[in-house]
């Protein structure tokens, strides 16, 4: 639902488990995934950016796929299994592939980040070992206005290694 | 944020999805949602009713005598899922893995929505037609089965029906195949694709997209297959009549046969 949205336009009860807990919130049917997250269920760490799939920034993981969340009306994920960047660690408990992104300076504004971070989990997920080549495709789907992409790649670089080391 | 008071429906089957359409005074069908959505958001789609077709039993690829069955919902991601998919169709399989905008794109968008929005820059119609591929229409009247290349009108216009839906994609294997594809950068769309096929009747067609408002079949079987002639032949045969913000129709037609030439080069010699 946003802001602009009460109960009086066509709208269901959806129950999406998020982070691992299992939530159950109201949405219009013309609400898109990505203020689903920030606004129902107060989860704002997925940004919007362009609303039109070219930048990444909303990127979330919908039944182990990752997904635009500008590009899917909340209403088609009731029942979906949904990963934000904040199931992914908390300060002073980062998970790995933040870790790598802290100590690579994979990010400056941070805008980006939380699709890169998804995307860089997904990739630390699979199994092989990538080359930058097939690092900086993995990633063309997420747009970065400050880094350069460069300490990016690093970052994911050493996520999949730390990934490699748990 | 879309500003229409839609109401969202999933049904269960076609015949539901049909039967919301045919009643809906103004209903917009959604696959992947990767067009649609963002028109939805700037009001570029106006609609009352969204039938989205996600849990329609269409996101399947079936392969029965020698034919494949694409549901209209499947995914690039879930084409390339598909068991031996390389073999029966590298051609699909080149344009899906070449499609930007990241997994998350190949994950989301579908064959189906891609033909079904008709831009002449998409790397979708360009290869159903070389492949000519069947789509199968689905209302509440029954289903039809149409060309790929009969189905594709115009630029953005494509035969659908009131009422009606796309349900499944027909297609059948060809000997050899080759894809090319010209773009300015990573994540661009395409200025001029091209699609060559060799039969097993040993039949040579290239066919182009981005140059027309629809995809251009030509017969190669005439000519020797040297790259000048095939360059010649498809440069005077192509009209410069389609234009976009990313180039201008003459440029397109000037590229078209080097273009063409490059597909065609992937068949290993003809
Ligand atoms: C970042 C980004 C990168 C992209 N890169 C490429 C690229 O490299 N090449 C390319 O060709 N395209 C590209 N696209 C365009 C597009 O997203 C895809 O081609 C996609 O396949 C469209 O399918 P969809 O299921 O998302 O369509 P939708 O948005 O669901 O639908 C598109 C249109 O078709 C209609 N429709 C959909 N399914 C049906 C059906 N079964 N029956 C009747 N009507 C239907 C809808 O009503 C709508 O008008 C890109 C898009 C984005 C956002
Ligand atoms: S906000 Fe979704 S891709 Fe940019
Ligand atoms: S860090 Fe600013 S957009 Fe990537």
């Amino acid at each position: 639902m946003s802001k602009l949205d009460s109960q009086d336009v066509p709208g269901r009860r959806i129950t999406v488990t998020v982070n691992g807990v299992e939530r159950r919130a109201w949405c219009a049917d013309r609400t898109l995934l990505a203020h689903f997250v920030r606004e129902q269920l107060a989860l704002p760490g997925t940004h919007v950016g362009c609303m039109n799939g070219d930048c990444g920034a909303c990127t979330v993981i919908v039944d182990g796929a990752i997904v635009k969340s500008c590009l899917q009306l909340a209403a088609a994920a009731d029942g979906a299994e949904i990963t934000t960047v904040e199931g992914l660690g908390e300060p002073g408990n980062l998970h790995p592939v933040q870790e790598a992104f802290w100590a690579e300076d994979g990010f400056q504004c941070g805008f980006c980040l939380p699709g890169h971070l998804l995307v860089a989990l997904k990739l630390a997920e699979q199994q092989g070992d990538p080359s930058e080549e097939e690092i900086r495709a993995a990633l063309a789907g997420n747009l970065c206005r400050c880094t350069g992409y460069q300490s990016i790649v690093a970052a994911v670089q050493r996520a999949i290694r730390q990934t490699e080391g748990t | 944020m879309i500003r229409d008071r839609l109401r969202y429906h999933a049904p269960a089957d076609v015949e539901t999805a049909c039967r919301i359409l045919g009643d809906s005074p103004s209903a917009a069908v959604i696959g992947g949602g990767t067009i649609a959505v963002p028109r939805l958001g700037r009001g570029e789609l106006r609609a009352d009713d969204i039938v989205h077709l996600s849990r329609a039993g269409l996101a399947e690829v079936v392969l029965s005598e020698g034919e494949l069955r694409i549901g209209s919902m499947v995914t690039y991601a879930g084409l390339l899922a598909t068991p031996g998919i390389e073999q029966l169709n590298p051609l699909l399989c080149t344009v899906a893995r070449g499609i930007t905008g990241g997994d998350q794109i190949r994950n989301q968008g579908t064959l189906g929505g891609s033909i079904c929005h008709a831009n002449p820059a998409s790397d979708v119609p360009t290869a159903l037609v070389a492949l000519r591929a069947r789509l199968v229409l689905h209302s509440i009247e029954g289903e039809r089965e149409v060309p790929a290349g009969e189905f594709l009108r115009g630029g953005f216009q494509a035969d659908i029906r009131p009422g009606e839906i796309l349900t499944h994609i027909l297609v059948r294997p060809v000997d050899r195949s080759g894809y090319h594809k010209f773009k300015l950068s990573e994540s661009s769309w395409p200025i001029v694709t091209a699609a060559a096929t060799l039969t097993h009747d040993r039949q040579c067609h290239v066919v182009l997209g981005g140059v027309e408002p629809v995809p251009v079949r030509i017969d190669l079987s005439q000519i020797v297959g040297t790259e000048s002639t095939i360059r010649e032949l498809v440069a005077a045969t192509v009209r410069p009549t389609w234009s976009d913000a990313l180039a201008p129709a003459e440029y397109r037609h000037l590229i078209s046969g080097e273009i063409a030439a490059r597909a065609v080069a992937q068949l290993g010699g003809v």
